[in-house]
């Protein structure tokens, strides 16, 4: 075990499909050097295939019995989607005329003037939207975000032939040694959840490193702060005080997604309670009635799922009925900066039993999280804007 | 190289697809726990950790060379960005995240933004970028152009301009400079101050993209009202009507379903199932446009329920008002004493009466436009009128008649709508409909959000009203929510940046009539609608009479002139025909078809285009000038009602130039700068004053010899006045927070300070107060200071007695049909093309990065078990088409469509399609009678009073491509 572990909830309810975590992930880390393909972090409709294509077919993760399943390497063309490129260099000169040649004609050229490099056939979010069910007395969607869940058992670390996978001591975020990897990818047919990649310009694994060189100066990873719906709480599982903490330990209200794997994650989902009521042949309203099969939500995040919905539906109603639940306050989240609880002062002093020069601290804002046994340090309130 | 090897990799990897890690317990490290330990730490972890620490160093830059933006491209979002910079490259873009929070125990609205803004830095150097002025050098789309350099660029354009001004046959009207929906702000400013100057023709952009709240308009005399999405939080129940707000309102949507944690009920009512439908409590699955319908049914209820507010319906509302029965018409003090000689002081006919309970006796009522009393306080009047019943009277010609209530007419007016009645038209239960009523006339604050998508249907304008009507009858204003169209602030000293004090002025066409007559539009109305669709949408008006009166407005709209002959300001719908155009990020041709285009370009003979990249509307120019965009320039955001924010664009340090590029000012300033030289020289000096109408040019003429001075505020009356020099985009935005009264009192210094944007002052609120500690939701004013609204009657309008609505048996509160075709059999399909997820219109449709978070070209979700049926698979080639045209697009097939509905995103542009032909091409046009109507009441044309395109009122079929 590492000595600490960074962990996310995402709140699935607050999650409105935008993507712009998965656009702030690839500008911070997957728009360059092989790894254009990657999505670090997706954000998937479910029900759907998914990112990459059927990846909980895939197999990876550990048995019953404790031993690494067989998995599959998902393919770049089918699975995940060639990252298409588009002709902007040439656009200006694309001949938009039909046969006619006047541009008014009823079909101009049969070419789009900006059209993709080849024909597209999957992507990361190939089924947006598309939900399952019949239209419109019981067909659901959700959104499903999903970056590497830093698992306290990760199963790509066991499947590496290299020992090439580490999990930081510091704060259990799960590394690829770029140094010593050779690309032979068992990691990704190990990893249950597929969330390593290949890159191919280096014939190395990388994935999501929880944008531990913003965490470590002060700065929250670029999904979770820029997330326009709010949902996302990044700190230290063992910050008693911190949101992470409390929906998992407290409330328990989080839960890892397919933790029959075995991997233990990190990450945890606030399960989808709040979905529209259904209707029947007629047309009328099913009162009471739910359409997201509490099935798919037991196969997704394990029988907890169930003790989670209640608590979370019976906080909802104290809150209507009362004003307060301290739950919902949690889930509110009054302040965007408390959401994150991060603990520079901590990494200062990891750098400094490990002799590494200091870490600087970017941003004052989110470094809430101390676990008791760091020392508190001084931080200075950023300046109420004057006016 | 590096992407042969990729390629080489791809292969190898495809053919490998099955690689199964068949041996995986072999090498599974169970005992790799030792390395994790305490003590023994993984010991090559600095190498890698190094990699990615670099890594995130470069992306991150120097923190002192930190741009801010928005990325304001018509967006309500104006969200504080800041910009990331290496070497005076930007690299990335970071939410500044800095908002303050109103109340500690409403959510702040950190962080704001969205996907799109979050990957501007990898458009802004991407190869479809115009860099250099082009000229062009073949047909029209033909994709041959000449680079040219800006002194030649500017100087074709201004002599265009000088040509067209100085031709007695043209002038100032056949001269157009629009600015679209890609430069709003302080940068936008710039178009408009040139088109002032000149007095040349422009446009709403709003009302030719169909985001007019006219019904909003009739009820309460101003189209934008509503709330700051923070006022959402603490609602009781909150409806989006024809809205998707986590796809149109991204940054602050989070509101919304805070709130339902807060105990919020959440309704969405629309023909999808979408982002916000999935969260939801209850989502009304309504048939495309017959939300006037479902509304009136609502109306229906409350009335049959008695759960309306008659306190406040007396107070606030028209509905207690007599009518003649007979005509119809409102009964005014001069029916009753004769129009008074001097009716210019009297204003007779802008007085009406309601019966006072009290007395039994007819009452003036006071707060209408025409009274001399300006509140709506009736108690110290001694009034309480009666809100039910007939009566007869006599009036001043003798003439026997009987007045009824206006509420009386709501009564009869809405009678056939029974839920009963309506569920086989909107397919919603009577069941779901009495609930729905419930959830809004019992609890203590319902917002009702009225999404663009109404307007988007012929009787938009029918439909906004109805929900108007239905908040009116449920008391609902200020605190107690009521209707959330967009809310708009109101800001005094703007027109520094735009405006010459009033002594010069643009020619302001109405967009939706203007884009209709450009493109032929009753040509395509002729050739497609029938008889009896314009019957069936226009309660009995034939399609003979519809285009005769259409024919006369059009006529009358004709130069504005029947506006400038009139007395009472505007009664007509005003247009100009260009003949030289000037467009500024304008997806003008964007969203129509090959006919338009074709009608367009047959009237015109210049089109130049400004804009930081080539959109399909460039495509066809004959000029193209390159824009420099959201990290490259100086601008403060559009003032957006939404949140209480202005952004700030500051660049980069040491930004390295994009092309050649420049801002709007620059671009704006140069082609002044090329006019003055061109009228200044000796040849042309005797044609340099252009004559003009004394409403667009107060001296009764613009001095083109003067023109860079003017615009630029070095003219010698300008500097008397220490006008602010402008003709850069930073001078703009000083200007605009020197003289901005809501702006006071930010400086850029501390908007940098606070994030990258300012907070407006108490004083932006129009009709509420907007308290620095609360959010922000009209009418409070009215409500609590008894203030009147600006209507006809000073109250929320119930009744117009415009003859053209008595016609169409609109005077009141109503269901309308949609115009569609209907013809199951041929044309079974409405196409819906709701905002977009991935783009702002057009803005950002062409960027790579958010096209592969979708599927790479235009795609279209189609029911998946009419899908099935058709044996459409997904992914395929779909030909849509009508009579009037055809376009080819990716099939989605989809449990979230509706069997009748296609539902695709709006904004592509034409050359992302097959053919290079969009859904443009299966959109008929038309315009509404009840939106054309002019010269009523508060019902004149403006930026509000305006009308839209009806882009969802179309009939379409499908089959396999």
């Amino acid at each position: 075990m590492s000595k600490r572990q960074l962990a996310m909830v995402i709140d699935l309810n607050k999650c409105i499909g935008c993507q712009a975590c998965t656009v702030a992930c690839k500008t911070q880390w997957t728009n360059r050097n092989g790894r254009e393909y990657m999505y670090w972090n997706n954000v998937e409709t479910y029900p759907g295939d998914g990112y990459p294509k059927k990846w909980m077919e895939l197999g990876g993760g550990f048995d019953a019995a404790g031993d690494l399943k067989e998995g599959i390497i998902p393919a770049i063309e089918t699975d995940y989607g060639v990252p298409w490129d588009y002709n902007y260099d040439s656009l200006a000169e694309a001949n938009l005329l039909g046969p006619d040649e006047t541009g008014y004609g009823k079909q101009g050229a049969e070419e789009p003037g900006l059209h993709p490099d080849r024909e597209p056939t999957w992507g990361p979010n190939w089924d947006e939207d598309e939900g399952a069910g019949a239209f419109p007395a019981d067909n659901y969607f959700f959104y499903l975000p999903r970056i590497c869940n830093h698992c306290t058992n990760p199963s790509c670390l066991s499947a590496c032939p290299r020992d090439a996978i580490f999990k930081r001591d510091e704060d259990g975020v799960v590394l690829v040694d770029l140094d010593r990897c050779q690309g032979y990818r068992y990691c990704i047919a190990g990893c249950p959840y597929k969330k390593i990649y290949f890159n191919p310009k280096l014939s190395k694994s990388e994935k999501c490193i929880l944008c531990f060189p913003r965490i470590e100066q002060g700065l929250p990873p670029a999904c979770a702060q820029q997330c326009a719906g709010r949902t996302r709480f990044v700190g230290f599982l063992d910050d008693e005080e911190g949101q992470v903490h409390q929906l998992v330990e407290k409330y328990k209200v989080a839960l890892p997604l397919r933790s029959d794997y075995g991997t233990v994650p990190n990450v945890y989902y606030v399960p989808p309670i709040e979905g529209p009521v259904k209707y029947d042949a007629n047309g009328k309203i099913i009162t009471e009635s739910q359409r997201i099969p509490a099935e798919e939500l037991e196969m997704l995040f394990g029988k907890e799922v169930h003790v989670a919905i209640n608590t979370l539906r019976a906080e909802k109603e104290k809150r209507k009925r009362t004003g307060e639940s301290a739950l919902m306050d949690l889930l509110i989240a009054y302040q965007h900066a408390d959401m994150f609880r991060l603990d520079n002062a901590y990494y200062q002093r990891v750098a400094k039993e490990k002799g590494l020069p200091p870490i600087p601290l970017l941003d004052d804002r989110y470094l809430k999280g101390r676990s008791s046994e760091t020392a508190p340090i001084e931080v200075p309130e950023r300046g109420e804007h004057e006016s | 190289m590096a992407n042969e090897r990729r390629r080489d990799f791809l292969k190898f990897s495809g053919v490998t697809a099955a690689v199964v890690a068949s041996q995986g317990t072999l090498f599974a490290k169970r005992d790799v726990m030792q390395i994790e330990s305490d003590t023994r730490a993984y010991p090559n972890a600095n190498y890698t950790e190094t990699l990615y620490r670099n890594e995130f160093g470069l992306t991150r830059g120097t923190v002192e060379d930190t741009g801010y933006a928005y990325h304001c491209s018509h967006c309500q979002g104006n969200c504080a960005w800041e910009a990331w910079s290496h070497d005076g490259m930007v690299t990335r873009e970071n939410q500044s995240a800095r908002y303050p929070s109103v109340d500690a125990k409403i959510p702040d609205p950190n962080p704001r933004g969205c996907n799109k803004g979050a990957q501007y830095s990898q458009m802004m150097h991407e190869k479809e970028r115009l860099l250099y002025p082009m000229q062009r050098a073949g047909k029209r789309g033909e994709g041959k152009w000449k680079r040219i350099s800006w002194e030649k660029a500017a100087t074709e354009v201004a002599q265009k301009f000088f040509d067209v001004m100085t031709d007695p046959q043209r002038g100032p009207g056949r001269l157009m400079v629009r600015s679209g929906t890609g430069t709003t702000g302080s940068r936008g400013a710039a178009s408009s101050r040139l088109s002032a100057l000149l007095g040349s023709n422009t446009i709403y952009p709003s009302s030719s993209s169909g985001d007019i709240f006219s019904g909003a308009v009739v009820a309460y005399g101003d189209g934008k009202v509503g709330c700051t999405y923070d006022f959402l939080y603490q609602a009781n129940t909150v409806i989006f009507w024809g809205a998707n707000p986590s796809v149109s309102h991204m940054p602050d949507a989070h509101y919304i379903w805070e709130g339902k944690y807060n105990g919020a009920k959440v309704i969405v009512i629309t023909p999808e199932f979408n982002a916000s439908a999935k969260s939801a409590d209850l989502w009304i699955p309504i048939k495309p446009g017959t939300d006037a319908i479902l509304a009136a049914s609502v109306i229906y209820e409350i009335l049959a329920e008695k759960l309306y507010k008659p306190e406040f319906m007396k107070r606030f509302t028209d509905l207690p008002f007599l009518v003649i029965k007979e005509t119809k018409k409102l009964l005014r003090r001069s029916d009753l004493e004769g129009m008074p000689e001097d009716e210019d002081q009297e204003h007779f006919s802008e007085q009406f009466y309601a019966l006072n309970r009290r007395t039994g006796r007819l009452i003036l009522m006071p707060g209408t436009e025409g009274s001399e009393q300006k509140s709506l306080r009736l108690d110290e009047l001694g009034i309480d009128p009666e809100l039910e019943g007939e009566w007869p009277i006599t009036l001043h010609d003798k003439r026997e008649v009987v007045v009824m209530t206006v509420f009386e007419m709501l009564k009869r007016n809405i009678k056939a709508y029974a839920p009963e009645e309506t569920q086989k038209l909107t397919g919603v239960h009577p069941d779901t409909v009495r609930r729905l009523v419930k959830d809004i006339a019992l609890p203590k604050v319902v917002s009702i959000t009225a999404g663009s998508a109404l307007s988007k249907y012929f009787n938009g304008l029918m439909s906004i009203w109805n929900i108007a009507s239905i908040c009116g009858l449920t008391g609902r204003l200020g605190p107690y929510g009521g209707l959330n169209t967009e809310n708009e602030f109101h800001f005094s000293g703007l027109d520094v940046l735009s405006g010459f004090s009033g002594k010069y002025k643009p020619r302001v066409s109405s967009g939706f009539v203007g884009e209709f007559v450009f493109g032929d539009g009753m040509k395509t109305f002729d050739n497609y609608f029938t008889d009896e669709d314009t019957k069936r949408a226009q309660n009995g008006m034939g399609k003979r009479e519809y285009m005769e009166i259409i024919e006369a407005m059009l006529e009358q709209g004709k130069k504005g002139q029947a506006n400038a002959e009139s007395a009472e300001g505007s009664v007509a719908k005003p247009w100009w025909q260009p003949d030289v155009c000037l467009a500024v990020s304008d997806s003008e041709l964007s969203s129509k078809g090959s006919g338009y285009r074709e009608a367009f370009f047959q009237k015109i003979t210049y089109f130049a285009c400004i804009d930081d990249r080539l959109s399909d509307t460039a495509a066809y120019a004959d000029l193209l000038l390159p824009l420099a965009s959201d990290y490259e320039v100086w601008g403060l955001g559009a003032p957006s009602g939404v949140h209480r924010f202005v952004g700030l664009t500051k660049p980069i340090s040491n930004l390295k130039p994009v092309g050649e590029t420049k801002d709007e000012w620059r671009i704006m300033a140069l082609i002044a700068k090329k006019l003055e030289e061109i009228a200044r020289k000796p040849e042309n000096r005797d044609k340099a004053k252009v004559k003009d109408e004394k409403r667009f040019a107060e001296p009764g003429f613009h001095d083109l010899t003067q023109v860079y001075q003017e615009f630029s505020n070095m003219d010698k009356a300008s500097e008397a006045a220490q006008e602010p020099y402008l003709g850069r985009g930073k001078l703009a935005a000083e200007a605009a927070l020197e003289h901005c009264k809501q702006y006071q009192p930010w400086t850029i210094e501390k908007m940098e300070q606070a994030g990258g944007f300012l907070q407006l002052n108490e004083t932006a609120g129009k009709s509420s107060p907007l308290y620095a500690g609360r959010p922000y939701n009209t009418f409070e004013n009215m409500l609590y200071k008894s203030e009147r609204f600006e209507t006809l009657s000073g109250r929320q309008t119930f009744y117009v007695d415009h003859d053209l609505y008595i016609k169409l048996g609109a005077q009141t509160n109503r269901g309308m049909e949609r115009i569609g075709l209907r013809d199951p059999r041929h044309y079974p399909f409405v196409l819906v093309t709701p905002y977009a997820r991935w783009s702002v219109h057009s803005d950002y449709k062409t960027s790579k990065t958010l096209l592969r978070l979708q599927r790479a070209v235009p795609s279209m979700q189609i029911n998946k078990l009419i899908a099935e049926k058709m044996k459409i698979e997904d992914g395929s080639r779909v030909r849509v088409f009508n009579a009037l045209g055809e376009f080819f697009v990716m099939a989605k097939v989809s449990s979230s469509c509706p069997p009748d509905t296609l539902v695709m995103e709006e904004g592509w542009e034409p050359y992302m399609f097959w053919y290079n032909r969009g859904p443009g091409e299966v959109i008929p046009s038309s315009l509404n009678l009840l939106e054309m109507a002019d010269g009523w009441g508060h019902l004149r044309f403006g930026p509000l009073w305006d009308g839209n395109r009806y882009v969802y009122d179309n009939a379409v079929a499908i089959e396999k491509a």
